[in-house]
């Protein structure tokens, strides 16, 4: 600045005018600086750096003169220098000033002098600046300096008051951005004329600080540097603004002056509306200057809004988003809607200010309007239409004579708007009116307008056809004359009604000329115009319909008879609406009355059984929700007194939309209990008997005549080893041993049919060729007309095995024999007794000696000759002996029943060597059938509920005497009480009818007739019934009634069905919908429908408010399939010019379906061309879907016999004929529905013959008793399959209550019959499995805790009958505590165990027998049952008794053995003892000395202890291992390792070896498989066999002594242990008899040793052999088979 | 402390008295070496350095009878105290009689057993010196020419200097001279000790032998 172009005076008085305060802070600065000069300098001296000092010093000095001039810089300069001197130079603290120097000082000084010299010339200029813009600030003008860049330099006081900004506000800042300037040039212009001429004049438009803005004229003065380059620009302005404004009004004022002489020009010139409006708003923008025009009419819709017709000017989309209305809301009340309602215009100055605008100003102010104005257009009622609205760009654009020429506008506009409508309507009316004539008179309904007095003032050509009248006389009658319905008097009174209605459709009947009379509908309209009353009716004959509505209706009819009469229930449902129609017998199923629907769907969901229900909601959710269209389900439904019913439910879809969704259901539901019960029974009892016999402990086969195998059990399987598939191919002869295949065949079967079964023992094959002794039980049944023989195959190895043990130790056997409570004896082949043991010997008092003849005297007398015979017979033939007889018991002479059996011992040859033969005591079992046949009853049949109740009344005492039990249940009255009297009854009876039925009754009594009568009773808990009575006087000699007898049959659900019926019927009678007719007209030559009538577009579900369809958008609707129809109809009128009608479909956008009647008519042109159709189109979709129906009606009715296989007729039974078939029918007998309705004795003669005359007597009796009935028969088809039908009668009563039809349907059940009869044969066949079972089967019910079932078997062994022990508790005959151990057992068995224990049963007769129970748990139905097997073991225990004391004996051996080996062994064993014991006295011995010690030598002595431990433990165990051996008792069988094992034995023998020079190798598998069994008894096999090979080599010396052990694995199943020694060896002969007992080779031997061992091995499943070696020796093998898991458990 | 050089072996086919032993003798303070079996300790080197041998009798295979009768066989002498789970009288007189130094019985009482190996120690220790001295013996011997050593055993066979000078077929003086060195090589002091060691040598004269 200090360069400025300005001419400023030097002012010394400005530069003195800095106050002394102003020269105190100049020398501050000095001070100032120079101390922090200094400071820092001490600080970068502290740090060594010195150099700078003098630099930072020199800077202060020039701050100082810099700023505060010559003064400061001198003193800044000095304390430079002092400082300098003081401090650096010199730091003596003194100054010292050496001449040299001084030229330093004067150059400081001169420099901080020069700086100080600078700074005061600067200071001038800047005061001489001030004093300009002082100067300037004087002038009111606006003045201000800015650079290049437009930044402000300067701001007067005149532009702080223009603008409102300080100076302090504005310099610095960009001019035209503070002012927002509006250059009338680009900028850069203005800017490059400024530098080129040096000034620059305009008018600028600048905004205030307060936002309004100001018209200045502008003058620029360019100010250029020395050098004449440019840097600032002067600029000065004068307010110019309301010049401006009054320029502006004035334009203004002209330009709409010319905008409204032109709107005018365009209202004459306008010939339509739209046109128009557009060109005034253009008008209004372009000539008159406004922003934005528009046109709006209010609408009187529910927002009412403002629809913008019109518009110019800047609209962007401002009215889409306006969304103005003209209703009393917040938008309402903008100036638009202000204007409408009010019928004043409404102008707004300013959108920025008014709140009114507030919803609009945003989107306004964007597109730049400022203010506006709305004109409401009136019409000529003077009411607003609507609105022109104008927009301006600036604010306050509205002057009142502007407004005045607007409103003249708009007045003008809304004249022209309305001259043009009212144009236009005339137009339209006059089309129309030609329309509706033709369209009144192509209708298909009877067109007539009646006056008040009901005369025809005009009928269409229709009418006068359907009548058969011309016009002309029509027009002279009045409706009486027609409509039959309304007499010429009641007029008036119809009339009003009309009046009082408006509109109003009936239906009626008219009268044609000649007399005939037809049904019509009649939709009537009522108006007034002109003054008079008219009625316009459309009358449309309804004949067709109404006999397709009977026809419907006959249908329905029959079709609810029918399922009524067949129970099933049907439901009509809508998807769409879920609406719900249901017939009676839907609910009257279970107990309902008819109620509204399932309405509430959970409560509806809640009727089904808890397991069924989530299943059928879903099928109903999935329903409902689209998801799905047809189902059927079986569930269980809760019937009103709570039990359970179980339904069918079919449905299938009946209407569809237009995506082939289901929307409505059409569903039957039957009650199926009954079969469900039947079928949950057998079932019940199939897989009862199934699970018994696949639990049988024994093999059951089922064999036929061929021997081929039919049926096995699981355990049939498991005993062969094959599978049942295997097995069912096989023949019973594969699975027997060769030697026992051939007896089977013949003797058998001899035996069976002899005997009526055969019991043998044989010996079965298992797969794997092991051969099964098994004793066979064969009985023959009859399955299905086949002979079959039912097997039971027991496995007997067990009891073979311990035969096989008994015939070793016969001695113990003849002892067991002897001790056994059974009667044995043996006879020789000559009948005299050879044996009697001692109980037999002891109960008969019979002696040994032998004797023919001796036991005759101890038979009862009676019996003897019978028995004699037998015992005769059978030494005779050979046959074995079986005899019952009463045997006298020495002991105390009493004669018991012993039933006396003997079988011959035969010889190879068949010569008997002996008879066998065992008495049995069967004294309690034959009291015990005794006892079963005398308490063999059968429960009687049980009756049949009657439906009706019966009495009697007693004339003499007036009382009952005699109410039947159903007639309490009738009448509510307890039965435990008494009769009620005939006063309580009367009580009881419904008021309105009591008396009636008092007078019946008095009427019976007076005249001796029969009464019946109906009536109603209430029930005590409100209840109503409806009784139908009937009383009968009985009369005696005398002809007095004595008595009056009676019924009351409860009609109370008949009279329900026909309640529901009546019901049902008011329903259909529901009348139609009035339809309407539409019309329209299409130009040919536009290709375009130029009318369409709004029932037509009602009809085609088109808009009313868009333009007329296109023809493209009603061909649109049509329906595909009818398209091609319509488009050949449409063509043909045009082609051959005639009148065409076609019928179509057509889908609506709401996805409904609409039958239309379109009928068309060439309009002709003066040449006679076509120049456009005319026509109508009919809404038939009501009468269509009635005719569809009547159709799907039938179709339903098949469709859902079909899925039932129910067929359904109707009898007449006056003529005998069927009148009726559904389709089913015809499939079901096997007739030709071609051929027509067969007659009723053509269908009863394919009943197989034995149904053919119940079928013909219960058709009788339904006709004569007039009952409905049901019954099930077979019919034969000419085919030759056999069918089931159930049959249903109903009679149907006509209206004179006689019996007219009977209608009844016929329900194949023959695919239930077959299920059921295979699911019956089943069972049978198990049945008689389990029956002929050898053990007792119980079927325990857990629930219930009781016996459910058992087989003979059960109730044979424990002497109850059947009925005795179903229903006990099993702590009848279990006489254990079994009710404890049940929820054990339980427990396991509900794991899949199969729980084995033993019990005792008890019989009847209080004896106890042991048995071994199998139980396991088997469930079906939903119910858990424990399955019982008991087999009576007493036998199995006695033979088990001897094996065991075998046992004990063989055990009590081997111990002896054991003992005896130890004695050999004492004195190796006393070394294997000493040896530690030596090794503790050793350790002992040095332990001490190592504590003696010095220092003790502690690790020793741990160590010595420690084996002391050790070889105490190591003698300790072979103390326990010979105590071991010792041990007499067994030990439980174990896993072991045999290597262990045997290494364990061979410490006791060392020594032994040792001292035989033996050496004992033992080349162990280290892999060997562990084994199952005793320890000790296996060592004490191993002690044996090494002590035999050490003995053996005891005389050996030339070679060496060696005993091999070795162990190995042979095969998957077995392990080998073999010894060898190198000894003199056995003879090969001989070899064998080593094992026997007491063999012995050795002088002081027992000689059971091998004998022993063996034993041991074979009770573990293993061998011992002995062979000799190649070389010298003998070698010993014994194999033991592998430890398997599965095996350990079933061991133990 | 004893000769704690002596190393005493122990065969015995029982760990429990093998170890036991091993540390009864090692508290004694002798070193212990045990061994399994009889064929283990011929078959170990160095066994034979053993100044005892503690012996079980009853041993698999070879039986320690069977031992002491082989170790004869080979020449090794080395003193056994035997130890026997059952005393059974022939086998301790064989024992015995084949030069045992003690025969005891299982358990065996410590202080007896050590005795006894104190006894077998001395007695190895002793004939360890014997054999040692005649080891020195036999060394001077082999430094002596063959003249020298033939007229050595003429001198020891008791032959005047004359008669040996005849057997010889040499001079008198030769034999002098020879005598001369044999009995400063030899370090003998005297003719009579000359003798004794001849002895000892097993030197026996083919003239006497031969007149014998």
């Amino acid at each position: 600045m200090n360069s400025s172009g300005i001419d400023a005076n030097e002012s010394a008085a400005h530069r003195s005018s800095g106050l002394p305060l102003k020269n105190l802070q100049r020398y501050a600065i000095a001070i100032l600086s120079v101390g922090v000069a200094l400071g820092m300098s001490l600080l970068l001296e502290h740090f060594q750096f010195r150099v700078p000092s003098a630099l930072l010093l020199l800077f202060a000095v020039a701050i100082s003169s810099w700023f505060g001039g010559p003064g400061p810089a001198v003193l800044g300069g000095i304390l430079s220098t002092a400082s300098f001197y003081w401090y650096f130079v010199e730091p003596v603290r003194t100054i010292y000033i050496y001449p040299s120097e001084i030229p330093y000082f004067i150059v400081f000084a001169a420099f901080a002098l020069l700086i100080s010299w600078f700074a005061a010339v600067r200071r001038k200029n800047e005061a001489d600046l001030r004093e300009q813009a002082d100067l300037l600030n004087l002038t009111h003008d606006t003045v201000f300096a800015m650079d290049m860049e437009g930044v402000i330099r300067y701001w007067n006081r005149g532009a702080e008051e223009r603008y409102g900004w300080t100076a302090e506000q504005a310099v610095g800042r960009v001019v035209h951005d503070l002012l927002k300037t509006v250059f009338p040039a680009p900028l850069e212009e203005i800017k490059a004329e400024v530098i080129r001429t040096g000034r620059w004049e305009g008018e600028l438009v600048h905004t205030k600080q307060d936002s309004s803005q100001v018209v200045v004229a502008s003058r620029w003065a360019l100010q250029r540097d020395l050098k004449g380059a440019p840097i600032a620009i002067l600029e000065t302005n004068n307010d110019i603004t309301e010049r401006k404004q009054a320029e502006e009004a004035l334009c203004r004022s002209n330009r709409e002056l010319r905008a409204l002489s032109d709107c005018n020009q365009a209202l004459l010139r306008a010939t339509d509306e739209q046109s128009l409006l557009k060109e005034i708003c253009r008008i209004v923008c372009e000539e008159a200057g406004y922003r934005m025009a528009w046109v709006g009419f209010a609408e009187h819709d529910e927002a009412r809004s403002v629809r913008p017709v019109a518009w110019s000017g800047a609209e962007e989309g401002y009215l889409a988003t306006a969304s103005i209305t003209w209703a009393d809301t917040e938008r309402g009340r903008g100036p638009a809607g202000t204007a409408i309602r009010g019928g004043k215009s409404c102008y707004i100055q300013d959108y920025a200010t008014d709140p009114r605008f507030a919803p609009w100003r945003e989107s306004a102010s964007s597109r730049g309007f400022r203010s506006g104005i709305v004109l409401p257009l009136k019409d000529e009622r003077a009411t607003a239409f609507g609105c022109l609205c104008i927009y301006s760009a600036q604010s306050n654009a509205f002057t009142p004579e502007e407004i005045r020429l607007l409103e003249e506008l708009a007045a003008d506009l809304a004249f022209g708007i309305v001259t043009l409508r009212s144009r236009a309507a005339r137009k339209q009316a006059e089309q129309e009116v030609a329309l509706l004539g033709f369209a009144v008179n192509n209708v298909r309904e009877a067109a007539f307008l009646i006056d008040d007095e009901g005369c025809f003032h005009y009928v269409n050509e229709e009418a006068c056809r359907g009548l058969g009248y011309t016009r002309a006389e029509l027009l002279g009658m009045a409706v009486p004359d027609i409509d039959p319905g309304v007499p010429a008097g009641s007029w008036p009174e119809h009339w009003r009604e009309r009046q009082s209605h408006g509109s109003l459709s009936f239906e009626s009947r008219h009268r044609t000329r000649d007399g005939r009379i037809f049904p019509v509908e009649i939709s009537a309209s009522y108006f007034e115009y002109g003054g008079r009353a008219y009625t316009l009716a459309l009358a449309r004959d309804i004949s067709e319909r109404k006999r397709a509505e009977q026809k419907l209706k006959e249908s329905e009819e029959r079709l609810r008879l029918t399922l009524e009469a067949a129970r099933i229930g049907v439901f009509d449902w809508d998807l769409k609406t879920d609406q719900w129609y249901a017939s009676s017998t839907y609910y009257a199923a279970l107990g309902h009355e008819a109620r509204p629907g399932p309405g509430d769907w959970n409560t509806w969901a809640e009727d089904f059984h808890p397991e069924d229900r989530a299943r059928v909601v879903q099928l109903i959710e999935d329903t409902r929700a689209g998801r799905r269209g047809e189902y059927e389900y079986e569930a269980r439904i809760r019937h009103v007194d709570g039990s359970y019913r179980w339904i069918h439910v079919v449905t299938f879809g009946i209407e569809r939309d237009s995506d082939g969704n289901v929307t409505r259901i059409l569903g039957l539901r039957m009650n199926i209990t009954a079969r469900k019960r039947a079928e949950e029974i057998l079932r019940e009892s199939e897989q009862r008997y199934r699970a018994l016999f696949e639990k049988a402990n024994d093999a059951i086969f089922l064999e036929n005549e061929r021997d081929e195998i039919i049926e096995v059990n699981q355990r049939a399987c498991a005993l062969l080893g094959y599978s049942r598939e295997e097995l069912l191919t096989m023949k019973v002869s594969d699975l027997q041993a060769p030697e026992v295949r051939g007896q089977v065949g013949g003797v058998i079967r001899s035996e069976i049919e002899k005997h009526g079964g055969a019991t043998f023992e044989g010996v079965d094959l298992h797969r794997s060729g092991r051969r099964i002794p098994v004793e066979v039980t064969n009985t023959p049944i009859s399955d299905q007309g086949q002979e079959l023989i039912l097997s039971i195959v027991r496995d007997i190895s067990e009891r073979k095995r311990a035969e096989e043990a008994l015939r070793r130790t016969e001695n113990e056997l003849r002892n067991v024999i002897d001790t056994i409570p059974a009667y044995v004896f043996s006879a020789a082949p000559d009948s005299t007794v050879a044996f009697r043991n001692s109980p037999w010997r002891e109960y008969s008092g019979l002696t040994f000696e032998p004797s023919a003849s001796s036991w005759q005297s101890v038979v009862y007398p009676e019996d003897l000759p019978r028995h004699r015979d037998k015992w005769e017979e059978s030494f005779a033939t050979g046959r074995p002996l079986n005899s019952e007889a009463r045997w006298r018991r020495a002991a105390d002479g009493e004669y018991r029943w012993l039933w006396a059996r003997a079988v011959p011992l035969r010889d190879e040859q068949g010569n008997i060597l002996k008879w066998y033969g065992v008495l049995t005591d069967i004294e309690d079992r034959k009291r015990a059938e005794e006892a079963l046949k005398r308490s063999e009853a059968y429960l009687t049949e049980a009756q049949r509920l009657s439906h009706t109740g019966s009495w009697a009344w007693d004339v003499a005492t007036g009382k009952y005497v005699y109410w039947s039990e159903e007639l309490f249940r009738i009448f509510g009255f307890d039965p435990q009480e008494r009769i009620g009297t005939l006063e309580e009854v009367s009580r009881r009876f419904h008021p309105e009818d009591r008396n009636r039925w008092k007078e019946n009754f008095e009427k019976s009594l007076r005249e001796k007739v029969d009464t019946f009568n109906e009536c109603r009773f209430v029930m005590p808990d409100g209840t109503v019934k409806h009784l139908h009575l009937v009383r009968h006087p009985v009369l005696n000699a005398a002809g007095e009634v004595v008595q009056l007898v009676g019924t009351a049959l409860d009609i109370t659900e008949h009279k329900r069905a026909a309640e529901a019926q009546r019901r049902s019927e008011a329903y259909l009678a529901e009348a139609e919908r009035l339809s309407h007719t539409g019309s329209w007209a299409f130009d040919l030559a536009s290709n375009k429908y130029i009318y369409v009538s709004e029932e037509c577009l009602r009809i085609f579900g088109l808009n009313a408010e868009e333009d007329l369809p296109t023809r493209e958008a009603v061909s649109r609707l049509i329906h595909r399939e009818d398209w091609d129809t319509v488009k050949e109809a449409f063509e043909k009128s045009v082609r051959e010019k005639v009148d065409t009608t076609s019928e179509f479909r057509i889908a609506l956008a709401s996805g409904t379906t609409k039958h239309i009647q379109a009928t068309r008519h060439p309009v002709l042109n003066g040449a006679g061309e076509v120049v456009q159709l005319v026509g109508t189109a009919i809404d038939i979709t009501e009468r269509k879907r009635a005719e569809e129906a009547l159709r799907r009606s039938e179709a339903y009715l098949a469709e859902g016999q079909r899925l039932t296989h129910t067929g359904s007729w109707a009898l007449d039974t006056a003529t005998d004929k069927y009148i009726y078939w559904s389709e089913e029918m015809f499939r079901i007998y096997g007739f030709d529905p071609k051929e027509g309705l067969p007659t009723r004795q053509a269908v009863f003669q394919r009943a197989l013959p034995v149904d053919l005359n119940g079928l013909e007597r219960s058709f009788q009796q339904s006709l004569r008793e007039k009952v409905d009935n049901s019954q099930e028969y077979r019919f034969a088809l000419p085919d030759g399959t056999v069918k089931h039908v159930y049959i249903t009668r109903h009679l149907v009563l006509n209206e004179a209550g006689e019996f007219a039809t009977m209608v009844g349907t016929s329900v194949d059940i023959t695919e239930r019959k077959r299920a059921e009869q295979e699911l019956r044969e089943g069972e049978r066949r198990f049945r008689t499995f389990v029956d002929h079972a050898g053990d007792a089967f119980f079927v325990y019910d857990l629930e219930q805790r009781v016996v459910v079932d058992v087989n003979r078997e059960a109730c044979e062994s424990l002497g109850y009958a059947r009925e005795e022990l179903v229903g006990k508790s099993p702590r009848a005959f279990h006489l254990d505590s079994y009710e404890a151990e049940l929820e054990s057992i339980t427990e396991r068995a509900a794991a899949g165990q199969t729980v084995i224990d033993r019990h005792r049963h008890l019989r009847k007769d209080g004896t106890m027998f042991p048995v071994e129970v199998h139980t396991g748990l088997v469930s079906y139905a939903g119910r858990r049952f424990l399955l019982m097997v008991a087999r009576d073991i007493s036998e199995r225990l006695q033979v088990e008794e001897q094996r065991e004391r075998l046992r004990q004996l063989e055990a009590d051996l081997a111990h002896i053995d054991r003992v005896n080996i130890l004695g050999e062994l004492a004195a190796s064993i006393a070394h294997e003892v000493n040896q530690p014991l030596s090794g503790i006295v050793s350790s002992g011995g040095a332990c001490l000395r190592w504590l003696a010690a010095d220092p003790p030598n502690l690790a020793e002595v741990r160590e010595a202890v420690r084996r002391i431990i050790g070889a105490g433990k190591h003698a300790g165990e072979v103390i326990a291992r010979i105590r071991a051996l010792t041990k007499r008792t067994a030990a439980p069988k174990e896993k072991l390792d045999l290597n262990e094992t045997i290494r364990e034995v061979l410490v006791l023998v060392g020594d032994e070896a040792k001292r035989n020079k033996v050496i004992i190798r033992t080349p162990f598998a280290d892999d060997l498989s562990p084994v199952l069994g005793d320890r000790v008894q296996f060592q004490q096999v191993v002690l044996n066999l090494v002590i035999n090979g050490i003995e053996a080599m005891s005389s050996v010396s030339e070679r060496a002594r060696e005993l091999v052990i070795t162990t190995r694995n042979i095969d998957p199943e077995q392990v080998q242990v073999t010894v060898e020694d190198s000894g003199t060896g056995i003879d090969p002969n001989t070899i064998s008899k080593v094992f026997d007992p007491f063999y012995t080779t050795k002088p002081g031997g027992m000689g059971m040793g091998l004998s022993i061992s063996r034993s041991i091995l074979q009770h573990h499943g293993g061998r011992l052999w002995a062979t000799a070696k190649d070389g010298p020796g003998t070698s010993f093998h014994f194999t033991l088979p592998k430890y398997h898991e599965e095996a350990s458990n079933a061991g133990v | 402390m004893r000769e704690s050089e002596a190393v005493i072996a122990i065969v015995d086919d029982d760990p429990w008295v093998r170890e036991g032993l091993s540390s009864l003798i090692r508290s004694a303070g002798w070193e212990a070496k045990t061994f399994a079996s009889a064929q283990e300790f011929l078959a170990r080197p160095g066994a034979e350095e053993s100044s005892c041998l503690v012996l079980d009798l009853q041993l698999p295979g070879l039986s320690g009878l069977d031992l002491q009768r082989r170790m004869a066989e080979v020449g090794l002498e080395i003193p056994i105290v035997f130890l026997t789970g059952h005393g059974d009288i022939p086998a301790s007189v064989q024992a015995m009689k084949a030069g045992a130094v003690e025969f005891l019985t299982k358990p065996v009482d410590d202080q007896k057993l050590l005795q006894a190996i104190q006894e077998a120690i001395e007695r190895d220790r002793r004939s360890r010196q014997h054999r040692a001295d005649i080891r020195a013996l036999q060394n001077r011997y082999e430094s002596l020419t063959e003249r020298e050593q033939q007229v050595m055993q003429q001198v020891v066979s008791g032959l005047l200097n004359k008669q040996i000078a005849a057997e010889l077929n040499i001079t008198e003086f030769t034999v002098k001279f020879h005598r001369g060195h044999i009995m400063r090589k030899m370090r003998a002091d005297s003719l009579a000790d000359l003798v004794r060691m001849a002895e000892s040598l097993g030197i026996r004269s083919h003239n006497q032998s031969a007149r014998t």
